[in-house]
């Protein structure tokens, strides 16, 4: 006997064998975190900062078990040059706590609180693909579109694109297509730096210009901020300008704090 | 097997450098070829914001593995038929 079966039936499925429980699951992912993007930013966050605490621990171990595999001369430079580096800073240490008791026997010891949102940094590059931050502080913190994030001694890092109510997205100068108004060496040039992700970032110049590695490489505005240092410059004497490699100061991979200011 | 792959590229996203992730994804979207541009829409949805790049690349790379998802499964199928 034949066996009957309704082709209408299996219309749907049989004909597109992906459209099944998978898909529909895949579509609900999609959209739960659609909502959350759009109506529960927080939640987002929320529920995504135990895995990337997950992941910079990941990144720390991994940093360390590779330094077992380097070799022992390397090592041992590394560690007279490291001993070297904390007796300098140990001097300075001493002379900045005397400089510091001196002046509070002057001024006394009461100080103004800083400018600007201290906020944590939940993800970075390389877990955000983008070079953007995705920081702990937002709405109600005081955080708005537009700020600029800080690094340690008021580095600038970029520039605040997105704000949720405890929680901010910073797009790094770096991010990739990224033009940020610049000035490059001790005369100040200006230049447009031009990111090219993970940290790193170029500029075209006038191949006149002399500008030499290890040039700084400041974001224009009030005060010259160093914000990286030229680490090539590509010389053909048949082009009249030169393509000019920038490296960051701060590793946009290990930053854990910034300060956002408006 | 499936499912398994869907979860660990979507935790993926956000535990490994995106390089990682962008692996994990792509062999999710050669078992199940639809969860190339939904987890590629997810990642966008976590880090993309618009002075961040020109497009989501996030997304077309979705877009590409999912087309490539069902290329592949086309030919298994067509292999395993004509055998």
């Amino acid at each position: 006997m034949r066996k009957r079966f309704s082709r209408r039936h299996n219309s749907i499925v049989g004909a597109y064998p992906w459209l099944g429980p998978a898909a529909l699951a895949l579509l609900a992912l999609v959209l739960v975190f659609g909502m959350l993007r759009i109506l529960l930013p927080g939640a987002l966050v929320a529920l995504a900062s135990p895995f990337w605490a997950t992941g910079s621990a990941l990144s720390a171990g991994v940093g360390n078990a590779s330094g077992l595999f380097a070799d022992k001369p390397s090592l041992l430079e590394e560690r007279d040059r490291l001993l070297s580096e904390n007796a300098a800073l140990y001097a300075k240490s001493a002379t900045l706590e005397a400089q510091v008791a001196d002046l509070e026997r002057l001024l006394g010891d009461r100080t103004e609180a800083g400018s600007g949102v201290l906020a944590g940094v939940l993800a970075r590059p390389p877990v955000s693909p983008y070079d953007t931050l995705i920081v702990d502080q937002g709405e109600r913190a005081g955080v708005s579109v537009g700020m600029r994030a800080e690094g340690p001694g008021g580095m600038p890092l970029g520039t605040v694109e997105s704000v949720s109510g405890g929680s901010a997205r910073i797009v790094l100068y770096s991010a990739p297509g990224k033009e940020t108004e610049s000035w490059i060496g001790e005369a100040r040039i200006p230049v447009t730096v031009l990111g090219e992700s993970a940290g790193a970032m170029s500029a075209v110049v006038a191949r006149e210009a002399g500008i030499v590695p290890g040039d700084l490489v400041y974001v224009a505005g009030s005060g010259a901020r160093p914000v990286g240092t030229v680490v090539s410059v590509a010389n053909d004497p048949s082009l009249p300008r030169s393509r000019v490699d920038i490296r960051p100061l701060a590793n946009p991979f290990s930053i854990t704090w910034v300060t956002l200011v408006p | 097997m499936r499912v398994m792959s869907i979860i660990l590229a979507l935790i993926a996203l956000f535990i490994f450098p995106w390089q990682v992730a962008l692996i994990a994804v792509f062999g999710a979207s050669l078992l199940t070829p639809l969860s190339g541009i939904a987890l590629g829409i997810v990642a966008d949805l976590v880090y993309f914001v618009p002075g961040a790049a020109f497009v989501p690349y996030f997304s077309l790379f979705g877009l590409i593995a999912t087309a490539i998802g069902f290329l592949v499964q086309r030919f298994v199928k067509t292999r395993i038929i004509g055998e």
